[in-house]
């Protein structure tokens, strides 16, 4: 079965200092280890001073919460128990579109430290100059926190080729994000959400539900989520409707339906095939978050070190977290696409 | 002293010239030339036909020898004129990188240089140069300097430089690749994609083309009724298609 | 080396020159980094905000051109030039942000001299017709268009080529020069029917090739290294009143042609 509740903490719990608020609402999810760090003003060793993470979580999480929990009141909108409800509840209702974005934001912002560890070793953190453009790639094998379960090790390797080559993917995708954004590990089923609903698919997976075959690396932007199945084919959708308006709108003017010549030597584009897969509706589980936006890093690294913070952030993943979060594998001896 | 044309003896000379007073003070290359002297005689002598066999009528074996051999012309010092053959490790590198990666070609390189010195502003203990863009040239250099500085072989050198480079590529095409799906997703539009950008370039020259080519074969069309029609003139037409088809 | 000469016609050589891209020298730049801009930054945060940042920029913008017709061209050719590419768009990020980083840190001055300094009447006659009736009712729909952003990003006061004025939001790296690569949208939430038009229409432009001559008069950063380091993560708010405080309308003004 699927293991997503273990990544939505976030409780609906009226707390003494928000007892105030008859309606029930969101408090900052605990995240254990931030909270220890935080009483005794710890660095997060190897990752964040204390001020940064202090900064990133406790205010910035504290001030989504607060906004998200106003705009529910004024949009009366009944929370449900977890995060992941509430995002695909307010997803395609423009109306709703802030609670959406601050609950989507702080999904992946917890997601992201809830899958940290402090590193073995400390790193004393300074504003590194531009220097590190010249920085000599390291070729070696990884061999610094590596996960120790064989089976997800097999896993990644069969996905991604080697632990190398899946950190060297993992970290440039997320170095090339240039604004605020989120790489992510994701576990993908074989076959999409809709095909599962029309049984199709009854005839080789008696229990109706998605087999995981692989691992892959994505990129979410601003407030996106990883999860296909929810956001999955609103550009189609909204395609089909004004089509559908638009033909309704020329029989009443009786005008003929003008077709649009399609230019000559005109290709499918990549585009149009990404298009097409991109939105394939498929139930995609989260395993690793790794934030690359600027806020990160420019305290404590500045704006040259986003390759060092990486680095960083891979000595500091928490593999047993992202074990934890593991789908069973399935592997088919033949593949359907 | 008689007049000199051996031009090895210069050395010679002129310490005769300087005991005799002729010349005041030692010129500047006496002391090297004294240290290294020619070791050979530098000047081409032509040759004569003084010792040729042709000479003497009593030698000759047949025929009339009325000039020298190919192996009596060859000139017998041509050690000190032939043009060394120059070798460097950076060509076989250059050769072997460009042999495997032969893609490396399709990128076009700048020839235009400041002062004529840019590769000294180069900086070669890290792969990334801020004036020379990544290139096959900086996995030689690369490998050249890690020879140098570090304690690997050849082999383990250019396979050092060989993989940084492939770090770089990889990762600057994914900053390419994740760039654009970014700002597709914050709402940015590209009316064409590369590829569609190059098939309506080539297009442009195909329609001029194709219209040309209609006229040249109405042309050809008619050249050729009117040969048969007047089969005389065969020959000349023949060679007027000739020249159209070279046009 | 390789100087080349044109055909002897012209009569003139020209010399291909190679260059790398800098940090242009701000008209008070060492007055900045000495003390700061009063009201805004401190002397560690405009270092960081406009010099270490602007050089991140032109160094990576130098790697990506390198050997490249880019080289030797301003930020703003070069955004021009890769817009419309889909292979070139990070060599249009660091090109972009340049220029927009560049454009609005020439318009920032201290707190006290900026005061003395008033939008011009043109101006405020431009920002009436288009709805604003006085300048601080423009400043709080300017702000809030900043504020109410998630993420980077870029907020415009930009003149369309009928010498009319709007605001207009870039995210992230977006560009006012051109629509389609403007980046006012945010399709990473739910796509609302509205989203999906203006989608279409810029699309439309696109294929249409469609002019733009929108040109900015005033912009205004709201990137996280425009303000972290003096007003931290969560002090976009604060940041954007004393950013406002701190514009030499005179540069502003200055932008506008006026006949």
């Amino acid at each position: 079965m699927l293991k997503s509740h273990i990544c939505n903490r976030v409780l609906r719990a009226p707390t003494a200092f928000r007892a105030v608020r008859a309606v029930s609402s969101y408090t900052l999810p605990n995240i254990h280890l931030l909270e220890e760090l935080n009483v005794n003003k710890q660095d997060f060793k190897g990752l964040f001073s204390h001020s940064t993470y202090n900064q990133l979580w406790f205010q910035r999480g504290e001030k989504l919460i607060e906004e998200l929990n106003e705009l529910l009141i004024e949009n009366q909108v009944n929370p449900p128990n977890n995060l992941n409800e509430l995002i695909s509840l307010t997803i395609n209702k423009p109306q709703l579109q802030k609670i959406y974005s601050n609950s989507s934001l702080l999904f992946n912002l917890q997601f992201f430290l809830e899958g940290l560890k402090e590193a073995n070793e400390t790193y004393e953190f300074q504003q590194l100059n531009e220097g590190e453009i010249f920085r000599n790639p390291d070729i070696t094998e990884v061999s610094s926190n590596i996960p120790q379960n064989e089976a997800f090790k097999d896993w990644l390797s069969a996905s991604f080729g080697s632990i190398t080559e899946f950190k060297n993917l993992l970290l440039n995708s997320a170095k090339a994000i240039k604004g605020d954004g989120t790489t992510w590990l994701v576990a993908q089923p074989n076959v999409s959400e809709s095909s599962l609903k029309s049984n199709f698919t009854g005839l080789f997976n008696e229990s109706n539900e998605p087999k995981y075959t692989k691992l892959s690396v994505m990129n979410t932007y601003n407030a996106g989520v990883v999860d296909d199945s929810i956001r999955s084919g609103q550009l189609f959708k909204l395609q089909q409707q004004k089509k559908a308006k638009l033909v309704m709108e020329q029989e009443k003017e009786g005008t003929q339906v003008k077709q649009t010549p399609e230019t000559e030597n005109y290709l499918g584009t990549v585009e149009e095939a990404e298009f097409t897969h991109s939105f394939s509706d498929k139930k995609i589980i989260p395993l690793l978050a790794v934030d690359a936006s600027l806020r990160n890093y420019l305290l404590d690294y500045g704006v040259f070190g986003k390759q060092q913070y990486l680095e960083n952030v891979w000595n500091c993943v928490n593999w047993s977290v992202v074990e934890q979060r593991l789908p069973p594998r399935f592997i088919a001896n033949f593949t359907i696409e | 002293m008689k007049i000199q044309s051996q031009a090895a003896t210069v050395l010679e000379r002129t310490s005769a010239y300087l005991k005799s007073g002729l010349l005041k003070n030692k010129p500047v290359w006496f002391d090297v030339v004294a240290n290294h002297p020619p070791d050979r005689d530098l000047t081409r002598v032509p040759k004569t036909l003084l010792n040729s066999s042709y000479q003497d009528p009593m030698n000759r074996v047949k025929g009339n020898k009325t000039r020298l051999s190919d192996q009596e012309l060859r000139t017998k010092n041509n050690k000190a004129h032939r043009i060394p053959k120059l070798k460097f490790v950076e060509d076989e590198l250059r050769n072997l990188f460009y042999k495997r990666h032969p893609w490396e070609f399709s990128r076009p390189k700048v020839l235009i240089e400041n002062e004529g010195n840019d590769n000294t502003q180069c900086d070669w203990s890290h792969m990334v140069q801020f004036n020379k863009p990544l290139d096959g040239e900086s996995v030689v250099q690369r490998t050249m300097w890690l020879l140098k500085n570090s304690n690997r072989d050849l082999f383990e050198s250019y396979d050092q430089a060989r993989f940084e480079f492939y770090r770089l590529r990889m990762e600057e095409e994914m900053q390419s690749a994740v760039s654009r799906e970014e700002s597709g997703m914050f709402g940015a539009v590209f009316p064409t994609t590369n590829l569609q950008h190059g098939v309506q370039q080539e297009q442009v020259f195909v329609d001029d083309w194709a219209v040309l080519a209609a006229e040249k074969t109405t042309a050809r069309r008619a050249t050729a009724i009117s040969k048969t029609a007047e089969s005389k003139d065969a020959t000349k037409s023949i060679f007027e298609e000739g020249e159209e088809r070279s046009v | 080396m390789f100087s080349r000469i044109t055909s002897a016609s012209i009569r003139s050589i020209v010399r291909c020159q190679r260059s790398v891209h800098t940090v242009p020298q701000l008209k008070n730049q060492d007055v900045f980094l000495k003390n700061g801009i009063e009201g805004l930054y401190t002397p560690k945060g405009f270092e960081a905000s406009w010099l270490q940042y602007q050089k991140y920029l032109t160094m990576n913008l130098t790697l990506l051109t390198n050997g490249t017709e880019g080289e030797s061209r301003p930020p703003y050719q070069i955004l021009l030039n890769t817009a419309r590419q889909t292979l070139g768009q990070h060599t249009f990020h660091f090109a972009s942000q340049a220029h927009n980083n560049h454009l609005m840190f020439e318009q920032l001055t201290n707190a006290s001299e900026a005061q003395q300094s008033q939008p011009s009447r043109y101006l405020l006659g431009r920002l009436a017709d288009a709805g604003y009736n006085n300048i601080e009712e423009f400043r709080d729909a300017f702000l809030s268009v900043a504020e109410l952003s998630i993420g980077q990003g870029w907020v415009f006061l930009v003149e369309d080529a009928d010498k009319s004025v709007r605001i207009l939001r870039c995210n992230n790296d977006g560009t006012p020069y051109y629509y389609g690569k403007n980046q006012s949208l945010d399709l990473n939430g739910g796509v609302n029917e509205g989203n999906f038009e203006q989608l279409n229409l810029i699309k439309e432009a696109g294929t249409s090739n469609k002019r733009d001559f929108t040109l900015p008069i005033l912009g205004i950063s709201f990137w996280d290294t425009s303000y972290i380091n003096d007003y931290g993560v969560n002090g976009k708010k604060e940041y954007l009143q004393s950013v406002w405080k701190c514009i030499d309308w005179n540069v502003v003004n200055g932008r506008l042609l006026q006949l």
